[in-house]
C-alpha cells in the first residue's frame, strides 16, 4: 500500500493540494501580519472568513457570479475589519471580547441564512471557480502541476507575500505601519495620527480574511456552515510560529497545508491512520509550535496594547 | 473635529447602577430590533416571530421549566467565564471543556458499568466530580502552557476546543469505541434511565443540574467576594503590577484559575450528558460555551446577574426552537439575536464611558 | 564617535542676540500639580540656555509645551515676533522647533536611516533612501561623528542612539533645539562629544534650550541658565556670573525648613545588610554597582540620588521584584537574597513603592481592600476559607481614623481620593504590619506640604519605635529633614556615606549631581 502511494501521481496530488490548501491561510495571515505589525490582534480573523465565505455563496443566491461575489466578499471583510478597528482603537473594548463577538455573528448569519434560504427546497450550489493554468508555465514537469494549475486566489495569495513584505519594508507607509507598533509614542511625535494608521491596518486585514474565506467558497460548490473550521485562528497562528517574518510565515503555512492536504489525499486509501488524527494534527502542531517559540524576537513590542497620550 | 467646534471626549468616572441596567435593556432592544429586521428580510413576520418565542420560552408552566432545563448548562459556562474574566484571563475554552467533563465523567461511567447498582449518592458524586475533573485538566492545561510557555490563553483554548471536539468525533465515529453498536449515528449507547440524573419537579424534565448551577452560581458570587482568592483574582485583574509588587504569585493564581472555569464548564457538560441527551454525541454542546461567555458578558460579570441572564438566554434558545417549528424561522436565528445582544452590549458600554463636554481650558 | 576639543574661547556673546523664542506667563496644570506656573522665558537665537531645576521643577513640561505634546493652559508663546499655538508636535517643527527627548522615541529594531525617515514627507511612496543616506553622512561629518545608517538602534550605544535623536531633528533643519536631560543616560567621555557638538551647532546658527539638573553642566555648555523650583521660575542669569554653589541654592531653595524636628536617639543593631548588591535594568544592563549599606535600626538612612541612578533597580531588588543579580541581602540573621516578593514581605519588610497608584493600589478596591493588599491570606484578615470582613474592617477604620485619610468611609472606592490620601492608605497599610524595616521610594512624590509633613512625622515616629527606614528620594529637602545618616547614589554607586550631622545641603547637592570632592 505504501507503494500506492508513493506513486508520482499521489505525491503530486498532495503537493498540489498543499500549494491550493495554503490559499485561505496564506491570505489570512498576510492580511493579519500587517495588522499585528501596526499593533493590532484581530481575533475576529476567523469570523471574517467566515463572512467571505457566506458571501459569495449569498451573492450566488441572489443571482450573481462566483467573482462578483469575490468582490463583494473583499469589501465584507474590509467593514468588518473597520468595525472591529472602531471597536478596539476608539472605543477602547477589549479586544478579545469584540473578536467574539464578531466571530459569534458570523456563526450565527451563516448557519441562519443558509437554513432559511435552502429551506425552500432547492439547494443553491456556487459555480467552482475554474483554475487559472498559466501558458507556458503550466507544461513544466512536476513544477507545472503543482505550482502552476491553481487558482487566481492561489496566485494572488502568494504574490502577496513578496508585494506586502515590499510594501511594509520599502515603502513610507510601510515603515510607519511598522513603527506603530513597535513605538507608537516616536510616531505621535512625528505628528502622523498613530489610531488611524492602526485603523487602516485592521481595516486591510479584514479584506484580505474575506478574500481566503471567498477562496473557500470558490473550490466548493456546497456551502456548509462550519467550512471555515478553524482556518481563521491557524492564520493567526501562523504569523506567530513564522516570527512576523513573510518567508518564514510561508514555511509554517506549507506545514499545515500539508497535513490538511494529507488528510484529504490519504483518506481515500485504507489506512490505519485514522481521519481524526489527520484533523487534528494541524491543531497540535500548533500548539506546539507556539509553546516552542520561544524565539518571539520580532514580536511587535506594543501588539495588543492600546495607545493613548498620556 | 470635534474640537473645532469646542467640543472634545472625556472619560466619565462612574457610571450609576440603574444607568448600567438600562443600557443592558437598551442593548437588548436593539439586538432584537435588528434581528426582527434580518427575519423580515428572510420573509417572515418579526412581530408575529418573537411573540410565538416569548411563549414558547415563558409562556406556560411546562415551557418555564423547559426554559431553567436549558440554562443550567449556560448558568455554568457563564460562571465559569466570570471567574477567568474577572482576572482579565480571556479564556474562550468553555466549549471544549464542557466535552471534556462529558468525555471524563463517561469513561468513569464506562468503569462503573451501566446499571451498576451503585447507591445513588455515591454515584452521582462521583460522576459529578469527574465531569468538573475533565474540563478542569483542559483548562488547566491552557494555564500551564501560558505560564510554562507564554502561550497565549485565547489561542490555546480555541486550538484545545477544536482537538477535544475532533477526539470526540473519533470516539463517536468508530465503532471501535464508543459508538453504539446497534446504531448508525454518531453517538454512544443510550444510558439506561436509572442512571439519569434525578428530576427535581415531577412532571417535568428539569434535572438536578440545574440545582447544582444555581447552586455554583451563589458559591462563586461567595467566592469572588468573600475569600481571599477571589480578592486575589479581582486584584489580578484590576492592576496586575501592584498585585505582584505585594507578593501576590500569578502565576499560581492562573493555574487555579483556569482549573476552576475549566471544571464549571465541565460540569455543564456532564448535566448534558446525564441529564439532557443521556448519550454521548457531538451536540452536547450547540455552542453553549460561547453563549456562556455572552451571558456572563450581559451580566457583566456578576455571578448573581447571572442567574437572570442564563434564564433569559434559556428562553431565547427554547423560544427559538418552539418559534421554528410553528413559523418556519430557522431556530438558528438565536446565534444571530445572541451576537447582537453582545455586540449592542458592547457599543452601549462603552459609549456611556466617554461623554462630550465643551473644551473648558483657556488660551 | 571622535574626540572633539572644546575650544571655550570662541563663545557667541552672551544674551544680545534678538529673541527667537518667548513665554509669558506660560501655565499648565496636571490633576494633582500645577506644572508650570506663570512661566515668564525667552531664548535668544544662537545661544546655548540652560533649563535648570530639581525633578518636578517643570522643566519637561515646559519642554512639551514647546514642542507641541502639551497645551498650556495658560499665558502666551512668540516665536520670532508672532503669538503662536503650538497645538501639536507637527506644528512645531514647521515652525523649526525640534526636541530630544529624554526617553528616545526610537523604535528599537529599526535602523537609524528607517528612525530618521519615519514620517519623513518625500515626493513618492518609496522610502528614499539614497537622499537620506546622503545627508545623514553630511550631518555626520559635519559634527564630526561617526555613524552607520544601517545599524540597527538596539545595537547603538546610548550615546549613538541619542545623536540620531538630534540627527532627526537637524534633518528638518531646526532653528531651535530642545534636549530633555541629554546627560541623564550619558558617560563623561559621552557628555563631552556631546558638548562639543552643541556648541558647534550653536555657531552654525541654532538656539538650544538644555534641560538638566546637573551644574557642572550649566557652567560647562550654557551662555544664559533660568532656573526653575516647583513650577515657577525662580531667575534668569549669565552663567559666566554665577557660581555652582549659587544655582544650587537656587535650585533647592534658601529655606530649608525643619518642619518636622527630629530628635537624636542612638541607633539600634543592623538590621538590613546589603553586600556588594548588583542589578540589572530592563534591558539588561547592569545599573546598580556594588552597593555595600547597612540599614539600623531606630535609623533613617536617606538614599539622596536624582532619578535614573538605579534606585529604583535597587529598591525593587531589595523588596524581592526584581533579581538579584550578585551580592547578599540580609535581613537580622536572615539570608534573603533572592527570596520573593511575598516571603520578604511576611519576613518584616514593608515597602512604599515609587508609583502609588500603579504599583501600590488597585485604583478599583475600596479603600478597606486596598488597606489589607497582599495579607488578605494572613489572620486576622482571614478566618478560615473566608475573609473576616470585621477584623478588616476595624483595621481599615482604625487607618482611616488615625491617619486622616479624607474620605467618608473605607468602603468608598480608592479611585477617587487624592494624591496624599492614596499615600496615606499606602502607609497605614505598610506601617499597620509592624514591620522590621520599611523601605519607601519617592514617598512624598507628587504631595503637597501638608502631607508632607504628615508623612515625615509617620516616618519618624516609626523610628522612634525601632523601626529602620530605608528612604529613596530626589527630594534634598526630605532626605536633610528625616536621616540620620545619608548615602549619596549617583550612576549605580554609592559615592559617600555620611552622618547628617557633617552634611551641608550644597555638598550634597553637588555630590547627587555627579561632582566629586575637589572639582
Amino acid at each position: 500500500m505504501l507503494d500506492d502511494i508513493l506513486q508520482a501521481a499521489v505525491i503530486l496530488n498532495i503537493l498540489a493540494a498543499t500549494i491550493r490548501i495554503s490559499t485561505p491561510l496564506l491570505m489570512g495571515a498576510m492580511g493579519e501580519l500587517v495588522s499585528e505589525r501596526s499593533g493590532i490582534m484581530n481575533l475576529g480573523l476567523e469570523g471574517m472568513m467566515i463572512f467571505g465565505v457566506f458571501t459569495v455563496w449569498l451573492v450566488t443566491v441572489m443571482g450573481g457570479t462566483t467573482v462578483m461575489g469575490g468582490v463583494v466578499a473583499l469589501i465584507v471583510g474590509a467593514l468588518l475589519g473597520l468595525f472591529l478597528g472602531i471597536l478596539v482603537i476608539y472605543l477602547k473594548v477589549d479586544q478579545t471580547v469584540a473578536g467574539l463577538s464578531i466571530n459569534l455573528l458570523a456563526v450565527g448569519f451563516g448557519e441562519y441564512f443558509q437554513r432559511m434560504i435552502n429551506a425552500g427546497g432547492t439547494e443553491v450550489m456556487v459555480d467552482i471557480l475554474p483554475q487559472l493554468s498559466i501558458p507556458f508555465l503550466k507544461d513544466i514537469p512536476i513544477l507545472g502541476e503543482v505550482f502552476f494549475q491553481q487558482s487566481i486566489f492561489t496566485y494572488i495569495a502568494f504574490l502577496s507575500v513578496p508585494m506586502i513584505a515590499w510594501f511594509l519594508g520599502r515603502t513610507k507607509y510601510g515603515l510607519t505601519i511598522r513603527s506603530a507598533g513597535e513605538n507608537p509614542r516616536a510616531v505621535d511625535t512625528r505628528g502622523i495620527n498613530v489610531n488611524r494608521v492602526r485603523l487602516i491596518a485592521i481595516t486591510f486585514g479584514g479584506l484580505m480574511a474575506g478574500l481566503g474565506g471567498a477562496f473557500l467558497m470558490s473550490v466548493t460548490s456546497r456551502y456548509l456552515p462550519g467550512m471555515v473550521a478553524g482556518r481563521g485562528w491557524l492564520a493567526i497562528i501562523v504569523v506567530i510560529a513564522g516570527n512576523w517574518k513573510p518567508a518564514r510565515m510561508v514555511i509554517a503555512t506549507l506545514l499545515f497545508a500539508f497535513l490538511g492536504a494529507l488528510q484529504v489525499t490519504l483518506t481515500t486509501f485504507e489506512i490505519a491512520i485514522s481521519y481524526e488524527l489527520f484533523l487534528v494534527m494541524p491543531y497540535v502542531l500548533a500548539l506546539v509550535a507556539l509553546a516552542l517559540s520561544r524565539v518571539r524576537s520580532a514580536q511587535p513590542a506594543k501588539l495588543a496594547v492600546p495607545y493613548s497620550r498620556e | 473635529m470635534l474640537k473645532a467646534l469646542g467640543f472634545e471626549i472625556v472619560e466619565r468616572r462612574d457610571v450609576h447602577p440603574v444607568v448600567q441596567v438600562i443600557i443592558v435593556f437598551v442593548g437588548l432592544l436593539v439586538a432584537f430590533a435588528i434581528s426582527g429586521w434580518i427575519i423580515r428580510l428572510t420573509g417572515h413576520d418579526p412581530v408575529e416571530s418573537f411573540t410565538v418565542m416569548f411563549k414558547g420560552a415563558f409562556g406556560e408552566k411546562r415551557k418555564i421549566w423547559n426554559t431553567l432545563l436549558r440554562s443550567s448548562p449556560l448558568l455554568l459556562t457563564a460562571l465559569a467565564t466570570v471567574i477567568a474574566f474577572r482576572a482579565k484571563i480571556w479564556s474562550i475554552g468553555q466549549e471544549g471543556q464542557m466535552f471534556a467533563g462529558a468525555m471524563l465523567a463517561y469513561v468513569l461511567y464506562l468503569f462503573i458499568g451501566p446499571e451498576s447498582g451503585m447507591a445513588r449518592p455515591l454515584f452521582f458524586t462521583l460522576i459529578v466530580l469527574a465531569g468538573f475533573l475533565g474540563g478542569a485538566l483542559l483548562g488547566w492545561l491552557a494555564g500551564w502552557l501560558r505560564t510554562r510557555f507564554n502561550v497565549d490563553i485565547i489561542i490555546s483554548t480555541v486550538l484545545l476546543n477544536y482537538i477535544i471536539i475532533t477526539f470526540l468525533q473519533l470516539l463517536v465515529y468508530d465503532h471501535k469505541y464508543w459508538m453504539d453498536p446497534n446504531g448508525y449515528y454518531p453517538r454512544s449507547a443510550t444510558i439506561p434511565k436509572e442512571d439519569w440524573y434525578p428530576i427535581v419537579v415531577e412532571g417535568s424534565r428539569l434535572h438536578m443540574g440545574f440545582l447544582i448551577a444555581i447552586g455554583l452560581a451563589i458559591l462563586v458570587y461567595w467566592i469572588v467576594k468573600k475569600t481571599p482568592y477571589g480578592f486575589d483574582l479581582r486584584a489580578l485583574g484590576a492592576n496586575p503590577v501592584a498585585t505582584q509588587f505585594k507578593g501576590i504569585n500569578v502565576n499560581r493564581l492562573i493555574l487555579i484559575t483556569m482549573f476552576l472555569s475549566g471544571g464549571l464548564a465541565g460540569l455543564a457538560g456532564v448535566g448534558e450528558l446525564f441529564g439532557v441527551h443521556h448519550n454521548v454525541n457531538l451536540a452536547i454542546s450547540p455552542g453553549y460555551g460561547y453563549t456562556g461567555i455572552i451571558v456572563a458578558m450581559v451580566a457583566e460579570l456578576n455571578p448573581l446577574f447571572v442567574i437572570l441572564a442564563a434564564i433569559f438566554f434559556g428562553g431565547l434558545i427554547n423560544g427559538s426552537v418552539i418559534m421554528a417549528t410553528s413559523t418556519g424561522v430557522h431556530s438558528s436565528v438565536t446565534f444571530v439575536i445572541q451576537a447582537f445582544v453582545l455586540i449592542s452590549v458592547l457599543l452601549s458600554r462603552a459609549l456611556m464611558k466617554y461623554r462630550i463636554r465643551r473644551i473648558s481650558h483657556v488660551r | 564617535m571622535e574626540e572633539v576639543v572644546l575650544d571655550r574661547k570662541i563663545k557667541t556673546p552672551v544674551g544680545q542676540g534678538p529673541i527667537l523664542l518667548e513665554t509669558k506667563k506660560l501655565t499648565k496644570q496636571f490633576p494633582m500639580v500645577v506644572a508650570n506656573d506663570a512661566v515668564d522665558f525667552e531664548v535668544r537665537e544662537r545661544e546655548i540656555h540652560c533649563l535648570l531645576g530639581e525633578n518636578g521643577a517643570g522643566k519637561s513640561t515646559l519642554a512639551e509645551s514647546l514642542f507641541g505634546f502639551y497645551s498650556p493652559d495658560a499665558g502666551e508663546i512668540i516665536w520670532k515676533g508672532e503669538n503662536v499655538d503650538i497645538s501639536s508636535p507637527a506644528v512645531a517643527m514647521d515652525l523649526g522647533i525640534g526636541m530630544v527627548h529624554q526617553h528616545f522615541m526610537l523604535v528599537e529594531t529599526h535602523s537609524v536611516l528607517e528612525n530618521i525617515l519615519l514620517g519623513r514627507d518625500t515626493p513618492g511612496v518609496l522610502l528614499d533612501e539614497k537622499a537620506a543616506r546622503a545627508r545623514i553622512t553630511e550631518l555626520c561629518e559635519q559634527y564630526n561623528v561617526n555613524m552607520d545608517p544601517d545599524s540597527l538602534i538596539w545595537q547603538l550605544s546610548v550615546g549613538e542612539q541619542q545623536w540620531v535623536e538630534i540627527l532627526k531633528a537637524l534633518y528638518d533643519g531646526v532653528k531651535l533645539l530642545i534636549l530633555d536631560e541629554p546627560t541623564a543616560v550619558l558617560t563623561p567621555r559621552e557628555s563631552e562629544r556631546l558638548f562639543a557638538i552643541l556648541k558647534k551647532m550653536s555657531l552654525d546658527g541654532l538656539a538650544i534650550i538644555f534641560i538638566t539638573h546637573k551644574l557642572n553642566e550649566v557652567v560647562q555648555v550654557s551662555d544664559r541658565v533660568t532656573v526653575l523650583r516647583r513650577g515657577k521660575k525662580v531667575d534668569t542669569v549669565n552663567s559666566e556670573e554665577v557660581t555652582k554653589a549659587g544655582l544650587a541654592r537656587m535650585m533647592v531653595g534658601r529655606d530649608v525648613v525643619f518642619r518636622v524636628h527630629r530628635d537624636e536617639i542612638e541607633r539600634g543593631d543592623p538590621v538590613l545588610q546589603m553586600y556588594n548588591v548588583q542589578a540589572c535594568n530592563d534591558i539588561g544592563l547592569k545599573c546598580v554597582h556594588n552597593v555595600d549599606l547597612s540599614l539600623h535600626k531606630r535609623e533613617i538612612l536617606g538614599v539622596a540620588g536624582v532619578a535614573g541612578n538605579g534606585q529604583k533597580e535597587l529598591f525593587e531588588v531589595l523588596i524581592g521584584m526584581r533579581e538579584l543579580e550578585g551580592g547578599k541581602v540580609q535581613l537580622d540573621s536572615e539570608d534573603i537574597s533572592g527570596k520573593s516578593v511575598g516571603d520578604i514581605q511576611s519576613s518584616g519588610v514593608a515597602h512604599v513603592p515609587g508609583d502609588r497608584i500603579k504599583e501600590g493600589l488597585v485604583m478599583d478596591f475600596t479603600i478597606a481592600e486596598n488597606m489589607i493588599l497582599g495579607h488578605e491570606w494572613s489572620s486576622p484578615f482571614r478566618k478560615g476559607i473566608q475573609l473576616n470582613d470585621e477584623a478588616i474592617r476595624s483595621f481599615a477604620d482604625e487607618g482611616l481614623e488615625s491617619y486622616e485619610i479624607a474620605a467618608p468611609s473605607v468602603d468608598h472606592v480608592t479611585g477617587n481620593l487624592s494624591g496624599g490620601n492614596l499615600q496615606k492608605v499606602v502607609l497605614a497599610r505598610e506601617i499597620g504590619s509592624n514591620p522590621k524595616v520599611l523601605i519607601a521610594n519617592q514617598p512624598t512624590r507628587g504631595l503637597d506640604v501638608g502631607v508632607i509633613e504628615y508623612v515625615h512625622s509617620q516616618f519618624l515616629q516609626l523610628r522612634s519605635d525601632g523601626v529602620g527606614l530605608l528612604l529613596f528620594s530626589e527630594d534634598l529637602d526630605e532626605i536633610m529633614t528625616l536621616s540620620d545618616r545619608i548615602a549619596v547614589i549617583f550612576q549605580g554607586e554609592i559615592l559617600r556615606v555620611f552622618d547628617a550631622s557633617e552634611a551641608h545641603v550644597d555638598q550634597i547637592g553637588l555630590l547627587m549631581a555627579g561632582v566629586k570632592e575637589g572639582s
